[in-house]
């Protein structure tokens, strides 16, 4: 059981300590970009992280006091909960900017354009 | 077609590279238009044009006036902030909102020579005056360099408009290091 116990722990810990660095490298990439549209992704993606470093900050708490009540059960669902929502702005933010810097549709129209160009000289 | 020829010289047989051109106030538009006329037309590549300078509309009014097609041209506008949100786009162009934001300028260029067809392609970037009128010089060496080593790696034919200007000599003459072709239009 103490194995367990550990094992989990340990396991949560471990994950903490790779949402850190993620994070700490993401926030250096944000300092790096300048205002706009890209930097407001990269501003969610961060808080998307947090989440999931609270997670599993809180996992290893869970473990190590053994916190295994209704309350912290349901403690638990809701940071998952929240975390996903966070995740759900975050795809309609690439989303819009996929509609926003994407240029798929003028691909075929110039293509056809150069055609006609080519054809009539 | 013999004003566009001007250039031939500079640029013609060329398969990809990066050419600063520095041009006098009274010379600026028509050398833009001859340039970009020399692409479409004489050239016959698709291209974008990011204009840091003057509005998408009066850009194309220009270029249409001057019987240049801007069918093959994607135009990215870093002048004209048209809605609250950050960016916006229309049919023909992507208004970026503010010459400031050199990553997002950054992205839309990136995808814009993506989904451009075919092989050859230009990038025609007006203007480094503008650039250096909201950035610090810093970070528009530092724009330039890496936009000059993404035309390289894109493998299309770039240009960059400089106005000639006494205050902005020192910057220019070192940004040419990043430069295969110098024109003095």
């Amino acid at each position: 059981m103490v194995n367990i116990v550990f094992n989990e722990a340990l396991i949560s810990f471990a994950t903490a300590i790779i949402g850190i660095i993620s994070l700490i490298l993401s926030l250096r990439a944000r300092y790096k970009l300048s205002e706009g549209t890209f930097k407001s992704y990269v501003s969610y993606y961060i808080g998307c992280l947090l989440l999931l470093v609270g997670f599993a900050l809180w996992k290893t708490t869970q473990s190590i006091f053994q916190l295994t009540s209704f309350k912290y059960i349901y403690t638990e669902y809701a940071f998952l909960a929240f975390t996903f929502m966070v995740f759900a702005l975050t795809s309609r933010k690439i989303f819009l900017m996929s509609k926003e810097f994407g240029f798929s549709e003028k691909t075929k129209k110039i293509k056809q354009i150069l055609q006609q160009k080519k054809s009539g000289r | 077609m013999a004003s566009g020829s001007k250039y031939k010289k500079y640029l013609e047989g060329k398969k990809d590279y990066v050419a600063l051109v520095k041009v006098s106030s009274k010379d600026y538009e028509k050398t833009n238009v001859e340039l970009i006329r020399y692409f479409t037309e004489e050239e016959n590549i698709p291209g974008i044009y990011v204009t840091l300078n003057k509005a998408f509309d009066i850009v194309k009014e220009r270029l249409t006036e001057n019987s240049v097609d801007t069918r093959v041209i994607i135009f990215i506008d870093a002048v004209v902030k048209r809605s609250k949100n950050d960016v916006s786009k229309t049919e023909d162009c992507l208004f970026i909102g503010s010459p400031e934001k050199l990553s997002d300028i950054s992205i839309a260029m990136d995808q814009a020579v993506k989904a451009l067809p075919g092989k050859d392609k230009f990038v025609f970037f007006d203007s480094l005056s503008t650039l250096l009128l909201y950035n610090n010089p810093t970070s528009v060496a530092r724009f330039i360099h890496f936009l000059s080593n993404k035309i390289r790696s894109w493998g299309v034919k770039g240009i960059i408009i400089s106005l000639r200007r006494e205050k902005d000599k020192e910057l220019i003459e070192e940004l040419l290091q990043f430069c295969d072709i110098q024109i003095d239009a």
